[in-house]
């Protein structure tokens, strides 16, 4: 993997040609079947089908080359239902967006989680949300809402009228049940144990239904849905301006991202090119962001190991961070600072000299966590072996971000699919080979150092100028079309799926990717067959927001 | 006045007062404490710690009390309420009890039992019954798997506890505390103190940590490991029955600290000071127990920066630390301590 990236630059131009030839081949293979194939721009391939071809379509993407199942969307089209599907290939470099037309009436579609693992959350909220019944998949019951809710939300035709989805004498029902099985003959009798919605080490209101031998965990289910807003279907009564403040509110450790990558696809959709030093003051914004929020993971990480000194160190050097922030926007948390076009406004005087403060600050404090962690034998016993997921089983999950980096796949989207103008820095892709606890922490520790270096050549080059686009028009309507944004959040690969119907101020539809969203589906899958501290601490190492998760 | 002469109404006076006594210090001290660490605690984590009720927040154990008696005492349904009410009050009374063994200067203790050490060692072990008693009487999984883990631990560092202090037994000769601290009372040339850490290093190193994990602090809290069990044995417990929790725990960490200074650390005997007062009738004792005060409260100290410093172990960690660590540790020391007092 290492010697890919210095020939990259060549690799995009030579997809040029493998891309028309790829789809070629699909049009070959599939004749009729394929009702369209374009290349919608650089990087970005798009496919149309009927639904009942989408499992002989994806298995032959899967098997050239396209392995990451980025995302699953639904999408009612009043005349017709839409399955999206996002495929990242690792190896080409491109996506592969297949757009499966469904009829309306019975949606039925093949599940792909045979192919690709990562489909089982994806289409559980494809159906919770949309209606769209995945034949052959294993578990396909309600993801975000509870059981006994009627209806699909975002169906163009769901009702809003409170309480409509709501029947009465069913509140019982709310909560969402989970089967317990018994023992079988010869196993001994295990414990059911409900850890959440509020316990300490869940970050907010995850449930894990969580089976135990003893202490050993033998099965874990995550529940989550707790904190959904429906800020999907609130998306689409809000214009593209108005739901900007809302996308801080899904990750609200790390806003900016959030901002960035919702910003970043109405640009596309709206063609929209940025000011040069708006494009810098994002990346220096996003960078910071990324800063804090592995600050808060060290924070995090050490509460629930019982390292209450760190968690406090970690919130003081965080409040850098968020100090730097309430300067160029007002705000500690949830900034809403990035606008369509550029920013809201140009960063103080005397900004980018408190950023190198704090860039000459920042490497000498966590020298200390330094001393703290790596000197102290507990923790590394505690993190070291712990939770190790391969890298195989990672890709096939849909892990991103430090997750997937830590079991040594160097993969980030700032290096494979540059998106503003991360394609000018100079920085490294932090690997672990280990895959454990352990190396998730130090992939975190380690990209902090990265971005300080990001930051540091972004503030070198910031160029003079304007931060925001006098293109934009007053009230925002992009031309029909979709825009799938990705980018790398401090907790993986972020998404937001953006359709315009090309007369309304409002997103037709906007499906958004959390990247905690993905991770945490992989989370059962490593960390069985180990005791409840082990759980504890593989649990955060994922980094979870429930905010992004839930939606 | 002829009832006084009584030497059993003697003994029956002495002994209340000996028990109102140690009730009366332990009290004090955990009271104290509970301000005590969450100031050390907060000072490492680089925050204030209570400053708002009385000065430099010292009246907060008094709100802390207050809030606790005005809570809602919240017994959870289906829990065995016989076991679920007596766990506190054992929890509680099993805390006190190896304290009366433990005294703070010469003849300034509740109880001179010939067998004050073994004593020691078989009730301190009881509270582990009390913590179970919570764990099974909430009927609650948290509670549970507090419960179980308390057993399994206080399995694993009770034996290497006991063993390392059989060297000190061998070599003063007597299971008293008395004779233990007197034992220690000497110095060479007048400056270096022949306290018995420098005898036995081996037996301190595996008393200290035994008796740390006997405490339940971090890095052994494991029975009410926050993070993972709520809040362990005592999750379901409130107001009052919570309280006396908490007291028992701090309660064992005063008599832990004290135990170390008693065994290794010279009792109330310090050179130089200890000698000029030896003549000063009730002085004397003052001295004494500030000395001793004083010490227990540099372990207390350096006990709570261990809680500021470390994390939390792991259940399978701390069991094998203590039989394949702690273990063989102790029994080594047994016999360098049998063939050294031999030759």
């Amino acid at each position: 993997m290492a010697e890919e990236k210095p020939a990259k630059e060549e690799k995009v131009e030579e997809a040029q040609e493998v891309k028309h030839e790829l789809l070629d081949t699909l049009k070959s293979k599939f004749g009729e079947k394929i009702l369209e194939a374009k290349l919608r721009r650089p990087r970005r391939l798009q496919v149309r089908i009927k639904g009942e071809d989408l499992y002989p379509v994806a298995e032959f993407l899967k098997n050239s080359g396209f392995d990451h199942l980025s995302c699953i969307s639904g999408v009612d089209y009043e005349d017709r239902i839409e399955a999206v599907y996002h495929i990242w290939s690792y190896p080409r470099g491109e996506l592969m967006q297949i757009n499966a037309e469904l009829p309306r009436e019975n949606p039925e579609i093949a599940s792909l989680v045979p192919l690709y693992r990562a489909a089982d959350w994806h289409e559980r909220e494809a159906y919770d949300m949309v209606g769209i019944i995945f034949k052959g998949h294993p578990n396909l019951k309600r993801m975000l809402l509870p059981e006994s809710f009627k209806g699909h939300p975002l169906r163009k035709d769901f009702k809003t009228e409170p309480m409509s989805w709501y029947s009465e004498g069913e509140a019982e029902m709310w909560e969402t049940q989970v089967e317990v099985s018994p023992p079988e003959e010869g196993e001994t009798e295990t414990m059911v144990l409900n850890i959440g919605p509020q316990h300490p080490s869940t970050h907010g209101v995850c449930r894990l239904v969580t089976t135990l031998s003893g202490e050993t965990v033998v099965k874990i289910e995550p529940v989550i849905g707790y904190l959904h807003r429906g800020v999907e279907k609130i998306a689409e009564k809000r214009t593209y301006p108005q739901f900007l403040p809302l996308t801080d509110r899904m990750d609200y450790i790390s806003s900016i991202t959030n901002n960035l990558a919702y910003v970043l696809a109405v640009e596309e959709l709206l063609g929209v090119k940025v000011p040069e030093r708006a494009e810098y003051l994002r990346v220096i914004l996003s960078e910071l962001q990324r800063i804090a929020n592995h600050l808060m993971f060290i924070a995090a990480f050490g509460a629930d190991l019982g390292a209450w000194t760190v968690m406090m160190y970690g919130f003081r050097e965080r409040e850098m961070v968020l100090d730097l922030m309430e300067q160029v926007s007002g705000q500690r948390l949830l900034y809403n600072f990035l606008r369509i076009g550029g920013l809201k406004e140009d960063v103080p005087e005397g900004w980018v000299e408190n950023v190198r403060n704090f860039l000459r600050v920042l490497p000498e404090r966590l020298a200390d966590y330094k001393t703290y962690f790596y000197n102290n034998e507990i923790f590394i016993k505690r993190c070291e072996g712990v939770g190790v997921l391969e890298p195989e089983l990672a890709i096939e999950l849909g892990v991103t971000g430090p997750m997937l980096r830590a079991s040594g796949v160097a993969r980030d989207v700032r290096k494979d699919d540059p998106y503003s103008i991360y394609d000018r820095f100079d920085f490294e892709v932090v690997t672990e080979e280990a895959g454990d606890t352990l190396a998730r922490f130090n992939v975190r520790f380690r990209e902090i150092f990265e971005s300080l270096n990001i930051i540091e050549q972004a503030l070198n080059d910031l160029p003079e100028g304007e931060v925001r686009s006098p293109e934009v028009p007053k009230v925002i309507r992009p031309p029909k079309g979709e825009a799938y944004s990705r980018i790398e959040s401090p907790k993986g690969e972020l998404a937001y799926y953006i359709v315009s119907d090309g007369k309304s101020p409002n997103p037709y539809r906007v499906k958004i990717r959390s990247p905690a969203f993905c991770n945490l589906s992989a989370f059962p899958h490593y960390a069985t067959g180990e005791i409840i501290p082990d759980m504890i601490v593989n649990f955060a190492s994922v980094d979870i927001v429930m905010g992004e998760i839930d939606r | 006045m002829v009832s006084v002469e009584n030497p059993l109404i003697m003994n029956i006076i002495r002994g209340l007062i000996g028990v109102v006594a140690v009730i009366l210090f332990l009290s004090l001290n955990v009271l104290f404490l509970t301000w005590l660490e969450r100031k050390v605690i907060a000072r490492i984590h680089v925050r204030y710690g209570p400053n708002r009720a009385g000065p430099y927040g010292l009246l907060q154990p008094i709100a802390d009390m207050i809030k606790l008696l005005t809570k809602e005492d919240i017994v959870p349904e289906k829990a065995d309420k016989l076991v679920y009410n007596l766990a506190p009050m054992a929890a509680f009374l099993f805390a006190l009890m190896p304290a009366a063994a433990v005294g703070i200067g010469s003849g300034l203790i509740a109880a001179d039992i010939g067998v004050g050490v073994l004593y020691i060692a078989a009730v301190s072990s009881l509270s582990t019954l009390a913590i179970l008693m919570a764990a099974w009487g909430s009927n609650n999984k948290y509670s549970l798997l507090g419960g179980m883990r308390t057993a399994a631990q206080s399995l694993s560092y009770e034996i290497p506890l006991v063993l390392s202090m059989i060297g000190i037994v061998a070599i003063v000769g007597s299971l008293s505390t008395q004779d233990i601290v007197a034992a220690q009372s000497q110095a060479w040339f007048g400056i270096i103190p022949k306290w018995f850490i420098f005898y036995q290093p081996l037996a301190f190193i595996v008393f200290f940590a035994a008796v740390v994990a006997e405490m339940g602090r971090i890095p052994f809290d494991l029975p009410e490991s926050e993070s993972e069990l709520v809040a362990g044995f005592h999750t379901e417990y409130s107001g009052m029955k919570f309280a006396m929790f908490m007291f028992a725990e701090y309660i064992h960490f005063v008599v832990g600290s004290a135990l170390v200074v008693t065994l290794f650390l010279g009792g109330w005997h310090l050179p130089i000071i200890s000698p000029l007062v030896e003549n000063l009738g009730w002085i004397k004792y003052i001295v004494q127990a500030g000395i001793f005060v004083a010490k227990m409260y540099v372990i207390i100290f350096t006990l709570m920066w261990v809680r500021g410093t470390l994390t939390r172990t792991k259940v399978d960690h701390v069991l094998s630390f203590g039989w394949k660590g702690l273990l063989p540790l102790a029994l080594a020391n047994v016999v360098i301590t049998g063939v050294v007092l031999s030759i």
